[in-house]
């Protein structure tokens, strides 16, 4: 892969693309077109709008415990159908919501896991699709939709 | 052996084997020990690094994946009578761990009692087959023990 192509990504995947900690698997997908997916977001008393956060994989957003030789790890989660995001509705943390919008291969490449609808999208530096996302479901306390 | 997720102090390093369901991350998983025993993880709170964690077997894992046991009820049934409450210390930017018997763990760190796990899609299928090829070889060298 052109070296020039890491150029187009967040600071923390370009690093290690470019010190060669990760590298795109082979099906990586950078035209498709687009295509109406689900993502999963943080909802709660005081964030209830979508934002470019929402959108952060756990590398960017420095959470502990994600590993960075793990390609995965760079990712934005995706899904092509709601049943695996249904699930979480019944795990410990609460405040969450789901998301309907669009993914465009203009907002970065592809990933898609075999034998499942998820779907691992690479998002170019800077590029916020929030506006194209809008929350769908929403969970109370108890969990219930 | 999977990714290396993440290294416990006093414990080791855990394996990721399969996700099973992710939201924006994944939050019900199985991963492998150094001696490639399973353990099922369920992640509390990504940001805070909080996960419980339950030995489990094979067979354990196919009553779970084939809905004979509710989630719940998988992970109190786990080996040993024990599970392990593993938190990050970001003041030393590792994974500590807690063993906690099972009748003290509180039912709002675990799934939501009385739910099945119910997802199904060509990967947990082709884990089931796995599982069951494992089982099928124990059964085979037991007997011929």
């Amino acid at each position: 892969m052109n070296k020039d192509y890491y150029l187009r990504f967040p600071s923390v995947l370009r690093n290690a693309l470019k010190e060669g900690k990760v590298g795109f698997p082979k099906d990586l997908e950078t035209e498709y077109g687009s295509e109406e997916v689900y993502r999963g977001v943080k909802y709660t008393e005081n964030k209830k709008k979508i934002t470019q956060e929402d959108f952060k994989s756990q590398m960017e957003k420095g959470l502990p415990g994600f590993s960075e030789t793990d390609i995965k790890s760079y990712s934005c989660s995706c899904f092509r159908d709601l049943e695996e995001l249904h699930m979480a509705v019944h795990f410990p943390k609460k405040g969450r919501a789901v998301a309907k919008g669009i993914m465009r291969s203009e907002h970065g490449p592809r990933v898609r896991e075999k034998g499942t609808t998820h779907i691992h999208w690479y998002l170019y530096d800077e590029i916020d699709p929030s506006d194209e996302f809008e929350v769908i479901e929403v969970w109370e306390k108890n969990g219930s939709k | 052996m999977g990714e290396k997720w993440i290294e416990i102090i006093d414990y080791g390093i855990l394996y990721r084997e399969i996700d099973l369901v992710t939201f924006d991350v994944p939050l019900l998983f199985v991963c492998l020990d150094k001696k490639k025993c399973r353990k099922l993880v369920l992640c509390i709170d990504e940001e805070q690094g909080e996960y419980i964690i339950a030995n489990v077997n094979a067979k354990l894992l196919l009553n779970l994946l084939k809905n004979e046991k509710t989630m719940e009820q998988v992970f109190r049934d786990s080996d040993e009578g024990t599970m392990l409450y593993v938190y990050y210390d970001f003041e030393c930017s590792v994974f500590r761990l807690k063993s906690i018997p099972v009748d003290e763990v509180s039912a709002n760190m675990l799934p939501d009692s009385g739910i099945f796990f119910e997802l199904n899609n060509r990967k947990i299928s082709e884990y089931i087959d796995v599982l069951e090829n494992e089982s099928r070889i124990e059964i085979v060298r037991m007997i011929q023990i």
